[in-house]
Order: C-alpha cells, then structure tokens, then sequence
C-alpha cells in the first residue's frame, strides 16, 4: 500500500517530541479517523520558525506527513509556513494512497493551528505591554498633579490648624474671664456686707 | 542470515496444509472431469467431491444431502440470509442478527431491509457475548430467521450456540451459524445444537481459498442464490470446484482428528503471550471473552497508540497481525465489533489481531514480544496521548 519513502520515513521521523522554548502550540484531531497531531513552533521576533516538532497519535502515512511537513517549515517565514500546501508533503513522499491522502491535511491543519496559537500570544502580549504602557502614563499624571497640589493643600492644613489653635486659646482665655468676673462678684458681695 | 518471519494472522487466513494439498495435486492434471459429467472422467471427480461432502457431512452431525458447496464463506453467508428470508416471508418479515457478525451477514441483512425485511441487530455486551434474554426480548411471532456467528474473527468470543439454538427451537424461525471461524474451536452436533443452517469456510482452517459449505436441515425452505445447471443437488448452479473441495474436505478431516491435541497447544501459546505481553508492556486491554474465547485469536490494545503504526512496524520486523483500527481499513471506519463492544475510540484505534495455529513456538512468541515493546515504545513517544508513565 504504501511506497518505500513512506515507509522509511514512518521508521525514520525527524523532529519528533518537544522542543525546548517552543512559543506556539497546535493540536489538531481528525474526526473521521481519529489521528491526533500536536505541534510545537520556535518563531523569532522576525516571524521566521527557528525550530518545530511534532507528536502524532495515527497511522504510517500520518507520521511521515508530519516529518516532512516539520523540514519543509524549519527556516520559513510564518506566512510562508501557512502557504505550505498538503500537495507539496504527499510529492516529498512519493504519493500516498488515496485513502490516506486526508493524513497529509493533518499535518497543514496542525501548523495553522500553530501559527493562530502564536498570533493570539503576540496578540496578547502586545495587548498586555499596552495596558502596562497605559498604567505607567496615568501613574505619571497623576503624580506630577499630586506633586502641583500639594503646597496648596499644605498651606490650607496650616491655616485650619492656626484657626483651630486660636479658637481653642479664645475658648480658654473666655473661661479665664468668667473666672475673674466671678472673682469680682464674689469681692462685690463681701464689701457690701461690710 | 535470514530475516525471521512470524505469522499471526490465521484469522485473516491460513497456510494450505501439506497433507491437503497432496490431496488435491491429482484433481488439477489427471482427475480433472467435470464432476457432473457421466463418462469415467466425470465419475472419478464426483468421487472426491462426494468423499469430501461425507466428510464435512460426518462432521458436524449432519446428512450428506445437507450439505452445499459454494465459493466460500461470503457465499454461504448471503445465501444462507437471502434463501432462508425470502423462501419464509409468507411466515413473517423479521429477521434477527448480531452486531458483530461478520460483514457478509450484516451487508446482506442491510440489502434485505432495502428490500422490504425488518432487522433487529442484538447488541452484545463489552466482551462480544450475545445476551440470551436481549434475543428472547427481540424474538417477534413473525422472526423467521436469526443469525448469530459462533467464533468472532476479531475477538474470538465463543457465543452460547447451542443455548440459543435450544431456545429458538420453541419458536418458528430458523437458526442460522456462522462457523467459519469456529471449526477449529468447537464441537458441532447440528441435532443437539438446533441448527437450522450453517456457514463453513475451507481457507481458516488450512484449506484451499475459494471454497465453503452451507449446512441446510432437510426442512428449512431455502431459495437458490446461483441459478445455473443443475450442481449442487440443485441448489447452487455452477461447475463444482473439485481440487478445491477435495482440499477442503481433508482440511476438515484434518481439523476434526486433530482438534484436541491442536486446540490444547494452541492454548498454551496463548497463555504464554498473553502474560509475557501483560509483563512487558504497561497499559495494555485485553478484548473480548477471557472466559470463552478461542485461544488462536488475542486481541489487544495499546493504550496511546494506533493499531496500524503497530501493524507496519511489526511487518518491517517480519511479523504479519491485524488491527481494528479506522486507519488500516480502505473506507476508515472502525471495527464494527469493537465498537458494538463500547470501546472508547482510541482503544478500538490501538486494537491489535494476534491469531494463530499450533505451529508457532514459543521463541516466535518471544521475537514477537521483544519486537513489540520496541515498537510500542517508540511510537508512545511520538504519540501526544501518552501520560507520564509510572516509574518501574
């Protein structure tokens, strides 16, 4: 069923497992078959795909799909990546039988997967360094605002305390008073009994 | 040095026995007359063809006269469903079949519900057995036919034949079997088992391909599948396949002398691979009846991986299985069998066939293993599925 160059490269698989500091994953099934295929991208800051890998649950031509698909986008810019054609892994080996021909497909859908994986991360990166930038702004306005303000707020706390203080001292200095009026009445009084 | 081969797929098929073939050799250039013609030539041929109906005949309880040689186990399946439905429908539309029979059965029940017959598919529990009570619920006064298989191909669940075959026999339908893959396995008295009709194949049982046997009771009505000359008792028309029914006969005659001393031995290579294989590879199912199975027939499956990747690897190495798996079969559909079992997907996906005759030893067993924890390993690293695995 199958020619050489499949079987050699199922024996065969190159990249296999998990790359280390990968930063975008994809997981694909496959509903009629149930061929499972997960993969695994190292993209740089220039979207060009420094390294992959791959882990597939499936048949033969499944693995071998995945292989080929993993050397044909090491070193390609992501756009190029998602151009790649479930044609161009099925001439890399050879053919395939008809009936495997959707194995293939996994392998594109499985990068696409990837690459979406990878957008919404930068998505989200960006998303969250513009948050912070915004955070950091309003921080600094509201600083230097704080900053204007505070001699005037300063000075009026002075003011109110000064106000505070004397009500307080003419409070007392009241009461003083009455005491010595008191006094005095109380002199009235002993002086008129005399 | 050459390469090893092991072979365990006798459920697909077998090896033509040296002993048959010697039997058949002078059928093909000196005995070589149309076994209905008159002259000598003709005589000779109808010789071995009728040696060889006694045989089966002898075999399994029946008369001669019952006995119908057709191109094989499909034909006698088809025409077992067509012939019994159609030459009953006065009596009644329903007919009664298993969910894991084989596809000639179940590919004929569906043509007959095209064509106007009601079919119930009894389901079977999650090791393949047919439940007795499901079939007396399903059993209708206007079921004129059930059909349920004795030997599972793919599991090799034995079924309670003749419990059910004494059940229905209160009932007015007829009871077919298919027995293909049970000859090596079971005893069959047609009589005490209430067999109305039965399916036999040549080629599992290390007989030619191309040839097989319906069993028909004196009184079951049965209607012609083949319209032709007269072969056959006139029954199924066409020039009677005498090398090869030769061959069968003597596979049969073969099967029957040898079937304790071969299923004994049979047995214990089973056992001795089903507990290497439990011992050397972790998360592993055994499917079907571990109680009443035939022991030629182990199937397995692989937790994480997929069957056909097994498949392959193991052919690199030598060794010919089978899977159940969507992705080896042309139309990728699962096994219908595992799945009327309820297996989850990916058991029936990592569902392996090992099925094998008395010939294989033990050091074969022993490569099989050795290669199998290689290329299970290998693959469960790749797959995606795999959990961390215990540590020993």
């Amino acid at each position: 069923m199958y020619n050489d160059k499949v079987i050699s490269v199922f024996q065969h698989p190159k990249h296999t497992g998990e790359i280390k500091n990968h930063n975008a994953v994809g997981l694909v099934d496959n509903d009629s078959c149930g061929d499972i295929m997960k993969v695994f991208l190292k993209i740089n800051d220039k979207d060009i795909i420094e390294d992959a890998s791959f882990k597939t649950f499936g048949c033969a031509a499944a693995i071998a799909s995945s292989s080929v698909a993993m050397d044909k986008i090491i070193g390609k810019s992501v756009n190029d990546a998602l151009a790649l054609d479930s044609q161009e892994i099925i001439d890399e080996l050879g053919g395939l039988p008809t009936q495997k021909i959707h194995c293939s497909m996994l392998a594109k859908e499985a990068i696409t997967a990837a690459i979406d994986d990878y957008r919404k991360r930068q998505k989200r990166l960006a998303k969250k360094a513009s948050k912070q930038a915004q955070l950091a702004k309003n921080a600094k306005t509201d600083n230097a605002e704080a900053v204007k303000e505070t001699p005037k707020i300063v000075e009026e706390n002075k003011s109110q305390l000064l106000v505070k203080r004397l009500q307080k001292l003419v409070k007392k200095q009241e009461k003083t008073l009455d005491k010595i009026l008191d006094i005095n009445k109380r002199i009235e009084q002993i002086k008129n009994k005399k | 040095m050459e390469k090893k081969r092991v072979y365990l797929d006798d459920a697909a098929t077998t090896m033509v026995s040296g002993e048959v073939l010697n039997e058949m050799m002078p059928y093909f250039s000196e005995i070589y007359g149309n076994s209905n013609s008159l002259h000598k030539f003709g005589r000779d041929a109808s010789r071995g063809v009728d040696h060889a109906r006694d045989i089966i005949a002898n075999s399994i309880g029946a008369k001669s006269g019952e006995i119908y040689f057709t191109s094989g186990g499909t034909e006698a399946n088809n025409w077992a469903m067509f012939g019994i439905a159609t030459a009953n429908k006065k009596k009644g539309k329903h007919i009664i079949v298993s969910s894991i029979e084989h596809h000639s059965i179940l590919a004929s029940a569906k043509e007959l519900e095209k064509r106007g017959f009601e079919v119930t598919y009894l389901p079977v529990d999650s090791t393949g057995m047919v439940n007795l009570i499901d079939l007396l619920h399903e059993l209708r006064p206007d079921t004129i036919l059930v059909s349920i298989m004795a030997v599972n191909n793919e599991v090799g669940t034995i079924q309670n034949v003749r419990a059910i075959g004494e059940t229905l026999r209160q009932y007015q339908c007829y009871f077919h079997v298919d027995a293909v893959q049970a000859m090596g396995v079971l005893k069959f008295d047609v009589d005490t088992m209430c067999i109305d009709a039965m399916t036999m194949s040549s080629h599992k049982i290390h007989g030619p391909k191309g040839v097989g046997a319906l069993y028909v009771r004196s009184t079951t009505p049965i209607n012609k599948l083949i319209f032709g000359g007269e072969q056959e008792f006139n029954k199924r028309g066409g020039t009677t396949n005498v090398p090869a029914i030769v061959g069968f006969g003597k596979a049969m005659e073969i099967t029957v002398r040898d079937r304790e001393r071969t299923l004994k031995k049979t047995n214990e290579i089973a056992n001795y691979f089903m507990n290497k294989l439990q011992y050397a590879i972790p998360d592993i199912h055994f499917n079907g009846n571990m109680h009443q199975k035939a022991p030629g027939i182990v199937n397995v499956s692989f937790d994480y991986v997929e069957g056909e990747s097994i498949l392959m690897l193991l052919d690199l190495a030598g060794i010919a299985v089978s899977t159940g798996s969507a992705c080896a079969s042309g139309s990728l559909t699962k096994s219908h069998v595992l799945k009327a079992m309820h297996l989850s997907n990916e058991t029936i996906n990592g569902a392996v066939r090992f099925s094998f005759a008395a010939e294989i030893t033990k050091d074969d067993i022993d490569y099989v293993v050795d290669n199998l924890i290689e290329v299970v390993n290998k693959l469960r690293e790749l797959s995606p599925l795999t959990k961390k695995r215990r540590k020993k």
